[in-house]
């Protein structure tokens, strides 16, 4: 029996073990052959229902040894229990027969039924079903190979993908036939057929195997007699289907931001400082109500620019109208003009003339910007000064020099960085004819006016009306103011400054409290040629036009006259010039020292010439020809002998002094139709500011041969050939090596 | 007040009749343009835009100083080939507005 036994289940086993035993029990003999055990090989026992008194030996060593011959036998062995009949051996070998029969022995051989149809009893037929007990019934699933049966299944399970129903057909039919036969099996046991049972076992067996075939096959359809269930049968199951539902999803935002430690430190920040403020304006405000608000001087401005204004705007809270708003227009105005004149920009900080490279004794001037406000048309630059302090910061004068046309005036601050608007702009009554920055203090500006009158303006206050001004009657001038000076005096504690004017005086003003006092300091008288006093036995007053303090000895100026004599006076000595300086045929309208050179200074005048002298000799040591009237004179503030002039023709003139005295490095048409009236370098760049008689300021910058710091002179084997002219005098000439070694020559010891 | 004001307005109007500006504005601090030249699409556009490279930038300045004192963003100048966007952020610690113009190259 090599038949898979593995579908079997173990209960069908043991039922079928026992019907076996049952079945094949006439008279002792061997079990038949009944279906295998579970496992292949028999090692199963074999469970036996004792129905006879036979010796229990017999059955299992048979039993094996039918199944499989060469399976593996376990060896039997003999069991006798202790309350086993004794039996004599005559009396074991008799023979006892046994019969087994489906009759049920309990059953009633006549029943006797009541009949409700006649009203009586009746008796029934004992029918072969009644009296049949069924003890077990069980599927067998074995056929026989050479069953017509089996074959017929073979042949189906060939056609088993084609025809599914004919299959399930023949399933059907086969458990019918084998139900039946089974049945038969059972009332007829006597015939004990081994065969029979075992085809019936294939056969079963055949079924089922087909039928699992079926049941993998996924596309028949298995009509299941014992499970199934028709659709109809069954009640109604929804499958539950999810069904959701979306609203409209709320309009969302996506707000991103970053934080860090600093923001949180900020926030915590601002917040107490919020709260510092708001303690300090209560308290204030409690003050204020109290002692009544005072009135705020222009002096208390002077040491606190710019508060006042900003506590108004606070307290009157116009919100997009604050101190900080303006600082920010202010530098996004500069930003923009910057970008509106990127070139220009680019140009002055990056700039050089490649061409000097190729001439040596050249240089050029490049255009920058244009300066101009509306307020100053029809007015004359009469003053330029560059800032100490901020060196893209200057302030210009603006007037008339013109007698017959005299208007009002108006003093500007321009930025290199905003050249469209000036920083700052306060208008005086009548032309500013010079101004000056305090050294120190360098928001503080003096201001000689045509009138007479000097001023001090703070340019970080945007009060139209000065800090200071003169009065009539107290000191002021009665000609224009052709210069003023601050004092650089570091022990004083009150600020000074010095004005010259046309009417000949020299005075001291200091600022106290909130007036100025002046203190006269000296009169300047003429002088003539001969060095003698008028005849009127007191000096006759003389127009000083301009001047000029030393660089190192504070107390040495010089004042260049209408005549054109230049003295050199001391604010220690005021009643004598300490030398006067004869050469210029009309006045000298610029006189500068030299920022190096202790004894060299330079005069510019309308007698179309530059003279360059030294301090102890009475005579110029130089005179440049130009060619028309000078308006101003410049040294350079980055070499001792570079200076611009600017004339009225509307060319500056550059010269080298260390390279060659006859030709101007330069000489360049700035502005057409206009006459140049001021020159000023800028102490750190090089930038060369020139104004002229229009209002406008043109600025320039140096190129690099003209920006040649001197070299300090060494001795040169050869010489320089100067020519000097004194206007109208004879002529000497005179070989020198250096220009240094001829001041020394000529001067003798520096005073 | 009154000066400031003027002072502020006048440069305003400056900063406008430069050449090249397309346009100014200003921004408060949540992003809503107040004061604006040019038309209103393109002054939030600019203004949210804006705002975001803002606030970006100050956390790059403030993270990249290492030492005790606060850096803080002055301006920025996006330079790009057709305008030039120059913005001075948070200039006002009370409110916090932000100046902004765009200008053409010239």
């Amino acid at each position: 029996m090599k038949t898979a036994s593995k579908t079997s289940e173990p209960k069908k086993e043991v039922g079928a073990k026992d019907a076996a035993g049952k079945s094949a029990k006439p008279g002792r003999s061997p079990l038949a052959a009944s279906k295998p055990s579970a496992t292949a090989g028999g090692t199963a026992t074999v469970t036996v229902r004792r129905l006879s008194k036979d010796a229990p030996s017999q059955p299992p060593a048979e039993a094996p040894a039918r199944r499989a011959p060469e399976a593996v036998v376990p060896p039997a062995e003999l069991v006798k229990p202790d309350n086993q009949l004794q039996l004599t051996e005559s009396e074991l070998k008799e023979d006892i027969a046994r019969m087994l029969t489906t009759a049920i022995p309990d059953a009633p051989k006549a029943a006797v039924r009541y009949s409700y149809k006649e009203q009586a009893w009746r008796p029934e037929a004992a029918t072969l079903t009644d009296s049949v007990m069924m003890h077990v019934s069980c599927d067998g699933w074995l056929l026989h190979h050479t069953a017509d049966e089996t074959r017929r299944q073979e042949r189906l399970r060939q056609k088993a993908v084609t025809s599914a129903a004919a299959d399930a057909a023949a399933i059907a039919h086969a458990r019918d036939t084998v139900s039946q036969e089974q049945s038969q099996v059972s009332t007829a046991p006597a015939e004990g057929q081994p065969e029979v049972s075992r085809s019936i076992s294939r056969k079963a067996e055949a079924a089922v195997g087909t039928s699992a075939e079926e049941g993998a096959d996924p596309n028949t359809v298995l009509r299941n007699q014992f499970n199934f269930s028709e659709r109809g049968a069954q009640t109604a199951s929804h499958p539950p289907r999810e069904r959701g539902t979306n609203t409209e999803a709320p309009p969302v935002v996506s707000v991103g931001g970053s934080t860090s430690h600093w923001v949180a430190y900020d926030a915590y920040l601002a917040d107490q400082e919020r709260q510092k403020a708001a303690e300090a304006e209560a308290k204030s405000k409690a003050a204020a109500k109290g002692a009544g608000r005072p009135a705020e001087t222009p002096r208390d401005a002077l040491d606190q620019p710019g508060s006042a204004d900003d506590d108004a705007a606070e307290r009157d809270g116009s919100s997009l109208h604050t101190p900080a708003m303006r600082d920010a227009a202010k530098v996004l105005e500069r930003m923009s003009s910057q970008v509106a004149q990127l070139e220009i920009a680019m140009d002055f900080k990056y700039w050089d003339d490649v061409a000097d490279n190729f001439r040596q004794d050249e240089g050029t001037l490049l255009p920058l910007w244009k300066f101009f406000t509306d307020r100053a048309r029809r007015k004359q630059v009469t003053a330029l000064a560059w800032n100490p302090e901020y060196s893209d910061l200057f302030a210009t004068g603006y007037g008339s020099f013109d007698y017959h046309k005299q208007g009002s005036g108006l003093v500007a601050c321009f930025s290199l960085k905003n050249p469209g608007h000036p920083e700052y702009h306060v208008h005086t009554p009548s032309g500013v004819m010079s101004l000056d920055w305090h050294p120190q203090h360098t928001s503080l500006l003096a201001v000689g006016c045509y009138d007479g009158s000097v001023k001090v303006f703070d340019m970080r206050v945007r009060h139209s009306a000065p800090l200071y001004s003169s009065v009539p009657g107290h000191g002021q001038h009665r000609g224009p103011v052709w210069g003023v000076r601050w004092m650089a005096a570091e022990t004083a504690k009150a600020r000074m400054f010095i004005s010259l004017a046309a009417d000949g005086r020299i005075v001291m003003w200091s600022l106290v409290k909130d007036k100025l006092q002046h203190e006269d300091l000296m009169q300047l008288a003429a002088v003539t040629e001969a060095g003698a006093r008028s005849d009127l036995g007191r000096p006759l007053p003389a127009a000083g036009v301009c001047f000029d303090f030393h660089k190192t000895a504070d107390h040495l100026f010089l004042v260049g006259t209408e005549e054109g004599a230049i003295h050199k006076c001391s604010t220690a000595y005021s009643s004598e010039y300490l030398a006067s300086f004869q050469g210029h045929a009309m006045a000298a309208y610029a006189a500068k020292w030299n920022h190096k050179h202790e004894r060299a200074f330079l005069t510019a005048s309308p007698d179309w010439s530059v003279k360059l002298w030294s301090d102890g000799n009475p005579q110029a040591i130089m005179s440049f020809d130009l060619g028309s009237p000078v308006g101003d004179v410049a040294w350079a503030p980055f070499s001792s002998t570079v200076f611009a002039a600017a004339t009225e023709d509307g060319k500056v003139h550059v010269y080298d002094l260390a390279q060659d005295t006859s030709t101007p490095r330069c000489a360049q048409l700035v502005v057409k139709a206009a006459n140049l009236t001021r020159v000023a370098f800028n102490p750190k760049h090089p930038v060369l500011l020139v104004g002229d008689n229009k209002g406008f300021i043109n600025s320039f910058k140096l190129s690099p041969n003209l920006r040649k710091p001197a070299v300090p002179p060494k001795a040169a084997k050869g010489a320089l050939f100067l020519k000097f002219l004194l206007h109208g005098t004879g002529k000497v000439i005179v070989t020198v090596s250096t220009v240094e070694a001829f001041l020394e020559l000529d001067a003798g010891p520096a005073r | 007040m009154g000066d400031i004001a003027l002072v502020v307005d006048e440069t305003i109007k400056r900063i406008c009749s430069h050449k090249g500006v397309a346009g100014v504005m200003i921004v408060n601090g949540d992003g809503i343009p107040i004061k604006s030249n040019l038309d209103n699409a393109l002054t939030v556009q600019y203004a949210s835009l804006i705002s975001l490279l803002v606030s970006k930038t100050r956390s790059v300045v403030k993270q990249l100083d290492k030492s005790k004192d606060d850096d803080e963003l002055q301006s920025i100048r996006v330079q790009s080939k057709k305008h030039e966007i120059v913005v001075v952020p948070d200039f006002d610690k009370a409110h916090e507005y932000t100046l902004i113009i765009v200008q053409n190259h010239s």
